[in-house]
């Protein structure tokens, strides 16, 4: 995954316009299918997991750097590959307090005061909803060529 | 203690006293209207007032050691804060040097980096405070202004530093219930526009109700992605020969203006040589996208799908412009809200 994740290196052009649907799809779309090419068929998990991490870097990337979010995504992903340890399941209970609800799963989201937690939240939201789209998009087009 | 307290309806606070945090910081903009109240201590001195609030944690990567002499002192918590403001507002760049000395020597020691490179990579139309009620409010810079003006209050702003709130009519002009004021403001700002992203929260009324719709938003999109990524992993093989094509087809287009299908018939007709022709111009031209090898492997895988589907029966065309108009759907909204501007 460190070849994924160091190969793509150009910043977010838009910031302003907020992230590039182009961008993210181009991104996504080549890690797809770096990590089909290089994992065995018969690991579907194995594959399954690497496919989302490829998913919430090529998010982080296309966010890019000026996101609290984003940054904390990238460190988790990097971090991760270095121990080569497995991404526990962020499971998430809505405890009492719904706000440490929303820190426990924005990324980065322990580390902020309340009024920026919603200002990541929102671009967090954005930012994913474009990621299951485009998922959604790619799955549709594959399964429409049917057997 | 402090005349300014409270007081008077307009504060106004100088920068006083805060060049022992930052050597780079400029001192000359300082105007002396009242004196200095702070006693001058060293650099690695952390007032405890600020080690208290949750957001100082970014405070101490100035220093992690809080002296036990120090007064428990909003006026503190406003120096240092000020000087962020100082860095928010006027010098970006200059703040940017400043504060990643500081933010680099210490980061070691705090926790808190999330903060910090937050501070250094400033977005000037976000107001990136802290946000901690406690302080004070003179120190919001001029784009905190422009969100204050259309709440009502009057605020005008003389210089860079600091702006003047006064308070509305009959209000507590604490400088403390401003602050407050202003910062429920901007939570509010946020939930609107929260309400707005999260679909069929506009039925829903009241903060707590609205914050577990969005929690219930955010956690069904992760489990999508999730459900998503673990269904294209046992996808269709041929997918690979589509993403290329995908990937090909999505730069040609960006780059080309208008996405017509009369683009995709001669590709059919004569795969090779266009792809071959299109995909090397296309090379040379992003090469500062650092997409030059995925491209030419790209291409290449793509001519080899298409030598060996020729040898085989041909396949509709239809598949492929099909595959191809979806991904068009998808980006381009991105390209009519470039054009005009819109947030996509």
């Amino acid at each position: 995954m460190d070849s994924k994740s160091s190969a793509c290196s150009s910043p977010n052009p838009n910031p302003t316009l907020g992230p590039s649907k182009l961008m993210l799809a181009f991104r996504f779309l080549r890690a797809l299918s770096l990590v089909r090419r290089t994992t065995p068929a018969s690991s579907r998990t194995c594959r399954g997991r690497r496919i989302e991490r490829a998913a919430y870097a090529s998010m982080a990337y296309s966010a890019g750097a000026s996101r609290a979010w984003s940054r904390a995504v990238l460190r988790r992903l990097h971090h991760r590959a270095r121990r080569r340890a497995v991404a526990p399941r962020r499971l998430s209970t809505t405890a009492g307090n719904r706000a440490e609800a929303l820190r426990r799963l924005v990324p980065g989201g322990a580390g902020m005061d309340y009024c920026t937690l919603l200002e990541e939240t929102a671009d967090y939201i954005k930012c994913l909803s474009m990621q299951v789209e485009l998922m959604q998009g790619i799955v549709d087009s594959a399964s429409s060529y049917g057997p | 203690m402090r005349s300014s307290s409270g007081d008077v309806p307009a504060i106004s606070k100088p920068v006083l006293g805060a060049s022992w945090l930052d050597p780079c910081w400029n001192p000359s903009g300082a105007s002396s209207s009242g004196g200095r109240s702070l006693p001058q201590t060293g650099p690695g001195v952390l007032p405890p007032s600020l080690s208290r609030f949750p957001a100082a944690a970014g405070f101490s990567c100035f220093g992690a050691t809080s002296s036990g002499g120090m007064a428990a002192d909003p006026f503190d918590a406003l120096m240092t804060e000020q000087k962020k403001g100082r860095w928010l507002g006027v010098e970006p760049g200059q703040a940017e040097l400043g504060g990643g000395g500081h933010e680099r020597g210490a980061s070691s020691t705090s926790g808190a980096e999330n903060s910090s490179s937050k501070r250094s990579n400033e977005d000037a139309a976000m107001d990136r405070t802290p946000g901690d009620p406690q302080i004070s409010v003179e120190t919001k810079n001029r784009q905190k202004s422009s969100t204050v003006k259309p709440s009502g209050k009057q605020s005008k702003d003389f210089s860079e530093d600091y702006v003047h709130v006064r308070a509305r009519h009959g209000q507590a002009t604490n400088s403390h219930s401003l602050a407050e004021r202003v910062r429920r403001e901007k939570i509010s700002q946020r939930m609107k526009l929260l309400q707005e992203l999260v679909p069929g929260c506009s039925k829903v009324t009241g903060k707590a109700l609205m914050l577990d719709e969005i929690i219930n938003y955010v956690q069904s999109l992760q489990q999508q992605v999730e459900f998503l990524s673990m269904k294209l992993a046992t996808v269709d093989p041929r997918l690979d020969m589509n993403i290329e094509a995908l990937l090909s087809e999505d730069l040609l287009r960006s780059h080309g203006g208008s996405s017509s299908a009369v683009g995709f018939s001669p590709r059919v007709v004569d795969p090779q040589l266009h792809l071959s022709q299109r995909g090397l111009v296309q090379t040379g031209m992003f090469g500062d996208l650092n997409t030059a090898n995925s491209f030419r492997r790209a291409i290449d895988s793509q001519l080899s799908s298409y030598k060996r589907r020729m040898t085989q029966m041909p396949i509709s065309c239809d598949e492929e412009l099909q595959n191809v108009m979806q991904m068009a759907t998808f980006c381009s909204n991105d390209f009519n809200n470039r054009e005009f501007g819109d947030r996509s």
